[in-house]
């Protein structure tokens, strides 16, 4: 009698012979039923089947054989005694069909009540010992599992014995399963992993058949089933099997159970095969127990902690977490192997589990970290390169993250965040820098202590002092607006790091503005460790000291009592802004002297509000030198001009000591000296508007009320005459003309503004200009030799900006291009610039003759 | 047909981010065509990523804290002028950043202005006020800060007195409050013209139609 | 555990098995005529109480063609019993026959085949041969049938049908003629039962003690084969173990036999070696450290006890088989004694 050569001839064997038994069986043929059978199993003894055919085939003979069961039973004792039976089925000549049949009968018999059962089960376990095969033994084992499970629950047997039995099932079955591994050749290796892993259920299963036993006896776990299985897992010494079974013991008993055995557990771990990953292990125990936490409404009520009082640890500081620290200690001493590396996942793992048990408990993480940071000491080398994506876990792990608050007193309280972070690679060490950075800034973290605010520096550190990296790392091609990778030192973009760096300072508050001005220094003097980088981060310090000003000036007029005091610091605050813009002066010079001068000149402006004139003229003061001595770019110089020129003009309190005289004057001659003359021009009538204060509704002032306003019309007139000298001597004609259209709106605004005796600009003036200006643009004509059927304008519109810049709005787009030298075009077209401004003048001037009398005086 | 205009963030200077809410209204793809950048906008990487994922079409006028030039993609070093126009239908936008506009936000010296570019709407900057009003048949707009920067400029007396009792009410909170509050003055200007309540908006979307 | 019921549940080819299927049935013993002579007188015999009595049932392994059954029964009688019956002599109508008288003989002989090849056996020595006579010398007329009583007859030897030897007991009754006798045989079967050893003398514990094999291959397998005792009943269960030290072979399985050994005659002897039992006791390959339960219940099979006479012996032996993955075998054989015991 033999096995089916296929798979698909031992299922309709299987099938056959199953038909023929239950006809022997109704016809109460049990010997012949019993041949049946055998020859049914026989197809079990197929070596050649993979571990799902086998499976297959199994479920087939199981359902079979419990058919038979259920006759014995029924038939016993009427027909034929189940003992006798027993001894029966032994004479069958193979070892496999006959130790079926043996644990069919002997099961079946078990259920007589006078049935001696343990010697049945004891004598069917042992007799299972014959089959050596892996997969064949497995099977039987399982077979013997599942017929004498009714028995073993249902207390028919005693619960030590059952629990006995089923513990050396399972180590045998485990053993099988470990030499699974060893069969056939080296190479099948991986197949046989993976069998092995489609098998791994059957082992599994007789530990949830423990849990079922055991129930909620937890002496009886701990005293017996826990250390003859965990005996079984060291033993066994293999991988897979070690990973598996540690799983399924985590998953199937309950939570109480892993943390009274907890130690037993965790020292089972350092036994393992070095291949095992332990963390692994670990980590399925601490979801484990913070499961448990979670299930128990996360309070660690009397039930737990009287659990946890059964760990063997007795001091009452001592914890759950001081479990794993020892532990911990107890691996990096014992297993030299295990690296940094692999130490990370497990300390994240245990951190999860502090901060769950023990929420905020700081001095725990802190201990972990002091921990990894030993560890990476004792590498002695530079970390690996490739160990930076673990570490970025460790540093940024969702157990710390969660909630910032704790993240933040992590940065802050944790020294050995700090240290551990130090002894990374500088990559890593900026990446997550600039991660803590982005944290802390999308979290809106409020850094109020000073001491808090150092750490948060040091931490940083890695990121003022460092040069930043090479730009084109930054650079993204989604963006069209990308970081600069020219000259560099000035472009903000190709400094992203800088830019988070420099928010760290609006995180900064405090109630008391002293102490917030303290933090403001604190980050200053870390700041100027970046050198030539102050460029990046002093002026958030400089504007951020702008607002603390203005809260102590606010807080001076409501409180009083204090205003005096608070008056004093609001002024030392100005010294420090003038520290500030010292220091970046020296340090960065040349490369942001334009920012420095606009500084100067906006806290002049806040002080002049301030009615602090002296220090608003102080600054306005250094404005103008270094205008003088660094501002050497015309077109910046231009520029400064016209925005000095703006901030006097709304200057109030410097009209006294005759600081504003001073400025205004020194002001003007500066615009009058500019290299172009363009500029001269422009600069100057500019600068016209400083003799003429307009209202400031902020302050109250209204037009025609107010009576105070610094006006000195004489000065206005006389500032556009010498504009339009300086215009009328331009000798490109266009840009002379379009410079003096520009001074006739300019009269056309003072002319609105006031009275001829006060502004001094009156019809007589602009009707001369207007004339002025007809002249001059007839002149041009003249220049442009072709006909005027051609001057109709083409689709495309030129214009000259207040700043001097050709505007070109081409017809196929809509956003101007601006170039500052003429566009090279027609000069017909060059001509229509200032002829249709002219045009839009005169309309203008035309259309106010509606609204204002005045204007029809003006020959327009 | 959307534009939005968008000023003085002063990232990282004076401030952090754009406010959240903000944000939030504006990150609807493919709603807005295109920004415009009324200086004090570029010195944030992150910023202008936003902007850009707001749309592609970015306009930038330079102010008085921005660098001459910036890179993009076309070119790595372009320069940022002062003053630009664009135009949409039939109408031609004056954009400036104003800190070149003496008197500082004078309307007088607007119009001026909005005469020499010849434009019908100028979007200007730089006082960290919102504000819009028509003059001599031209629209002038300024949207504020969109980060709710602080501002040297000359303040209300009274209504910091009152910002100042809020803040000693509301302790911790009172800098969130400021910023929100900022925040939202900010936002009418989009508003306006996502719901064609102002002059502009509306001719702005007859044009498209 | 004693069970009425045998069957031998055979389930591979290569398992042969000299079990047979045994019922508590009492047959009719039904022993066919000489048919070859004409015999003017049929002799019957009867043993007393035969209906009753227990039979055995033996392979009939003379091939003889014209055997109806394989199997041949026998009444079973035990050494120093008493053997008593009938003989009646049935005279075919109308005939009469003349005799020189009448005699009956209890028989018992060894019989051996002279050389391996040759099938038929001849009694080498008759070691039992009782007589007594049941009519003298006169005519038969009619049917007449006789009393006979052979008192506590000593059996010597167990009966025993082996390939060249067979041990035969056998009632027989000689019509003496002038011509030819009339002879008729009537063979039974005789078990000879040892007494179960009682514990006590020393000899007695040697057989209760453990017999421990240690055998191996060198540098590829060493075992410790240990079972219960060296002598067992034939109805007893063979209890012990295997103990694996080192393993390197590839075990496929590994395989109990019982076998039963004949040796009869002179040098050279003739050996005859049967396979009484073949057994898995293991599949697969075990590893070191192993140990695999060894329980093997003899009562299912047709054992002959250790038999032992000046012609020839019958031993057993109890055999190790190890069968590697390329069929090789490897075996140890131990001698083990069985003896019949009463049930």
């Amino acid at each position: 009698m033999s096995y089916a050569e296929t798979i698909d001839e031992a299922i309709v064997n299987c099938k056959h012979q199953t038909v023929f038994m239950q006809r022997c069986l109704s016809q109460n043929a049990l010997m012949d039923a019993l041949k049946h059978t055998s020859i049914m199993l026989t197809e079990l003894r197929n070596p050649a089947l993979s571990p799902k055919q086998y499976y297959e085939l199994y479920i087939l003979c199981f359902d079979s054989l419990s058919l038979l069961s259920n006759y014995l039973v029924e038939s016993h004792p009427k027909k034929h005694h189940l003992a006798d039976l027993y001894e029966l089925v032994q004479y069958a000549g193979n070892i496999l069909p006959r130790l079926y049949l043996m644990i069919t009968v002997g099961s079946s018999y078990l259920q007589s009540p006078d049935a001696p059962r343990e010697e049945i089960l004891k004598d069917m376990i042992e007799m299972c010992r014959g089959v050596q095969n892996p997969i064949r033994g497995l099977f039987l084992r399982y077979y013997l599992s599942q017929r004498t499970k009714p028995f073993l629950d249902n207390g028919l047997v005693d619960k030590k014995f059952s629990i006995s039995f089923i513990i050396s099932n399972f180590v045998e079955m485990n053993k099988l399963w470990v030499r699974l591994q060893h069969q056939g050749p080296l190479k099948e290796r991986e197949q046989r992993t993976r069998e092995r892993k489609e098998l791994q259920i059957l082992i599994g299963a007789n530990l949830v058949r423990l849990s079922q036993i055991v129930e909620n006896d937890v002496q009886l776990y701990q005293a017996e089933v826990l250390p003859s299985v965990l005996e079984q897992v060291v033993q066994c010494r293999d991988v897979v099997s070690q990973e598996y079974l540690l799983d399924v013991i985590c998953q199937v008993f309950p939570d109480e159970f892993h943390l009274v055995t907890l130690s037993s557990l965790l020292d089972t771990t350092l036994k393992l095969n070095p291949e095992v990953a332990i963390n692994k292990v670990v980590l399925n125990l601490v979801e484990r127990l913070n499961g448990y936490l979670e299930r128990k409404d996360g309070s660690l009520d009397a039930d737990i902690t009287s659990k946890l009082s059964s760990l063997d640890i007795t001091d009452n500081d001592k914890n759950l977490f001081f479990v794993f620290w020892s532990y911990l200690n107890q691996i990096s001493e014992e297993r030299p192997d295990v690296s940094v590396l692999e130490f990370s996942p497990l300390i994240q793992s245990i951190m999860r589990l502090t901060l769950q048990w023990y929420p905020g408990k700081i001095a725990n993480i802190e201990t972990l970290f002091k921990f990894l940071y030993d560890k990476c000491k004792d590498y002695g080398k530079a970390l690996p390169q490739e160990w930076d994506n673990r570490f970025e876990d460790v540093f940024f792990s969702e157990a710390i993250t969660s909630d910032p608050e704790f993240f933040y007193e992590v940065l802050t309280k944790c020294e050995f965040y700090q240290k551990l972070l130090a002894l990374q690679s500088k990559t890593l060490q900026k990446v997550m820098i600039n991660k803590i950075l982005d944290y802390l800034l999308s979290h809106d973290v409020r850094i109020s202590v000073k001491a808090e605010l150092e750490k948060v520096l040091l931490i940083c550190e890695p990121l003022t002092t460092h040069q930043p990296q090479t730009p084109a790392e930054t650079q993204s091609d989604a963006l069209q607006l990308t970081a600069n990778t020219e000259p560099g030192l000035d472009d903000w973009l190709s400094h992203p790091d800088q830019e988070k760096l420099v928010k760290l300072v609006h995180l900064c508050y405090s109630k008391s503005i002293k102490r917030h001005a303290d933090l403001l220094l604190c980050c200053k003097a870390s700041f100027h460790k970046g050198g030539k980088n102050m460029r990046f981060t002093y002026s958030a310090i400089i504007c951020t000291f702008w607002k603390l000003i203005r809260r102590a000036h606010l807080k001076s007029i409501k409180k009083p009592a204090r205003a005096e005091k608070l008056r004093a610091f609001l002024k030392q605050m100005f010294k420090f802004i003038s520290r500030c813009a010292n220091e970046l002066f020296n340090v960065c010079g040349a490369s942001c002297v334009d920012m420095i001068y606009k500084l100067h000149l906006e806290t002049a402006s806040l002080a002049d509000q301030l009615s602090l004139s002296e220090i608003a003229y102080d600054f306005f003061t250094q404005a103008f030198t270094i205008f003088e001595d660094s501002l050497s770019d015309s077109r910046t110089q231009f520029q400064g001009i016209v925005n000095m020129a703006q901030a006097l003009q709304k200057t109030r309190s410097l009209y006294d000591d005759s600081y504003y005289d001073t400025l205004i004057t020194r002001c003007t001659l500066h615009g009058s000296k500019l290299l172009r003359k363009q500029d001269q021009c422009r600069a100057v009538y500019l600068c016209s508007h400083l003799w003429w204060a307009t209202e400031i509704s902020l302050l109250g002032e209204e037009e025609g009320v107010t009576e105070s306003f610094f006006r000195e019309g004489k000065r206005v007139l006389e500032c556009l005459q010498r504009s339009l000298r300086v215009a009328d001597s331009i000798m490109d004609s266009v840009q002379s003309c379009h410079l003096m259209i520009e001074i006739l709106n300019r009269c056309c605004y003072y002319f609105i503004h006031g009275e001829e005796q006060s502004t001094h600009v009156g019809t007589k003036y602009i009707n001369g200009l207007i004339e002025l200006i007809t002249t001059n643009i007839d002149a041009l004509k003249l220049e442009e030799p072709s006909s005027e059927n051609d001057l109709e304008p083409s689709q495309a519109l030129y214009f000259i900006g207040p700043d001097g810049t050709y505007l070109h709005l081409p017809s196929n787009n809509s956003v101007s291009i601006v170039t500052t030298k003429p566009p090279a075009i027609t000069i017909a077209e060059l001509i229509s610039i200032p002829t249709q401004y002219f045009q839009r003048t005169l309309d203008y001037i035309h259309d106010q003759k509606d609204v204002d009398v005045r204007f029809k005086a003006i020959n327009a | 047909m959307l534009l939005l205009a968008l000023s003085d963030a002063h990232i990282p200077d004076r401030e952090k981010d754009v406010p959240a809410k903000f944000k939030k209204l504006l990150s609807v793809p493919d709603k807005i065509s295109q920004v415009v950048l009324l200086g004090n906008c570029t010195k944030s990487l992150s910023f202008l990523q936003f902007v850009n994922g707001i749309s592609t079409n970015v306009v930038i006028v330079r102010g008085e804290f921005d660098n001459g030039t910036i890179a993009t993609t076309k070119k790595s070093h372009e320069d940022i002028p002062i003053n630009t126009i664009i135009k949409q239908g039939n109408f031609r936008i004056g954009c400036c950043n104003g800190y070149t506009v003496v008197p500082k936000s004078d309307p007088l010296s607007l119009l001026t202005l909005a005469r020499q570019l010849d434009v019908d709407i100028v979007l200007w900057g730089g006082t960290h006020n919102v504000e819009a009003y028509t003059l001599e048949g031209k629209f002038f707009i300024n949207p504020g800060s969109c980060t709710g920067a602080f501002s040297t400029d000359w303040v209300v007396q009274d209504r910091d007195l009152v910002s100042e009792n809020s803040t000693e009410a509301k302790g911790d909170n009172a800098q969130e409050d400021e910023k929100q509050e900022k925040g939202q003055s900010a936002q009418p200007q989009q508003d306006h013209e996502q719901d064609g309540k102002t002059a502009s908006a509306t001719e702005n979307e007859d044009n498209v139609s | 555990m004693t069970f009425k019921i045998l069957m031998f549940i055979s389930l591979d080819k290569s398992i042969v098995t000299g079990a047979t299927h045994h019922f508590k049935k009492t047959y009719q013993v039904n022993i066919s005529p000489n048919m070859f002579f004409k015999s003017p007188l049929d002799i019957e015999i009867h043993f007393d109480g035969e209906d009753s009595r227990k039979v055995v049932e033996i392979n009939n392994n003379n091939a003889s063609s014209n055997a109806k059954s394989l199997k041949d029964q026998y009444p079973l009688y035990e050494n120093g019993e008493s053997l008593s019956g009938l003989v009646t002599l049935r005279v075919k109508e109308g005939k009469k026959v003349d005799h020189l008288g009448v005699k009956v003989n209890l028989i018992g002989s060894v019989d051996i085949a002279k050389s391996n090849s040759e099938y038929k056996k001849s009694t080498v020595d008759t070691f039992l041969c009782l007589s007594a006579d049941l009519c003298p010398q006169g005519e038969l007329m009619h049917s007449q049938t006789f009393q006979f009583s052979f008192k506590d007859v000593e059996k010597r030897y167990e009966s025993y049908r082996g390939r060249n030897v067979d041990i035969s007991y056998y009632v027989k009754v000689t019509v003496l003629r002038k011509s030819t006798d009339i002879v008729k045989i009537k063979k039974f079967w005789c078990y000879l039962y040892k007494t179960i050893p009682t514990s006590g003398p020393s000899g007695q514990n040697e057989d209760a003690k453990p017999v421990k094999l240690d055998i191996g291959i060198e540098n590829c397998l060493h075992i410790e084969f240990e079972f219960s005792k060296s002598q067992y009943s034939i109805k007893d269960v063979i209890v012990g173990r295997i103990y694996f030290l080192l393993t390197r072979l590839k075990v496929k399985h590994m395989e109990l036999s019982l076998i039963t050994r004949e040796t009869c005659g002179l040098e050279p002897n003739q050996l005859s070696d049967s396979t009484s039992i073949r057994y898995e006791i293991m599949d697969g390959s075990p590893v070191k450290g192993e140990t695999i339960p060894i329980r093997l219940f003899l009562g299912g099979y047709d054992l002959v006890p250790n038999t032992s006479c000046n012609y020839f012996n019958i031993k057993n032996y109890l055999s190790l088989v190890i069968i590697d993955e390329d069929g090789r075998r490897y075996f140890k054989q131990t001698e083990i004694f069985l003896y019949r015991t009463r049930d």
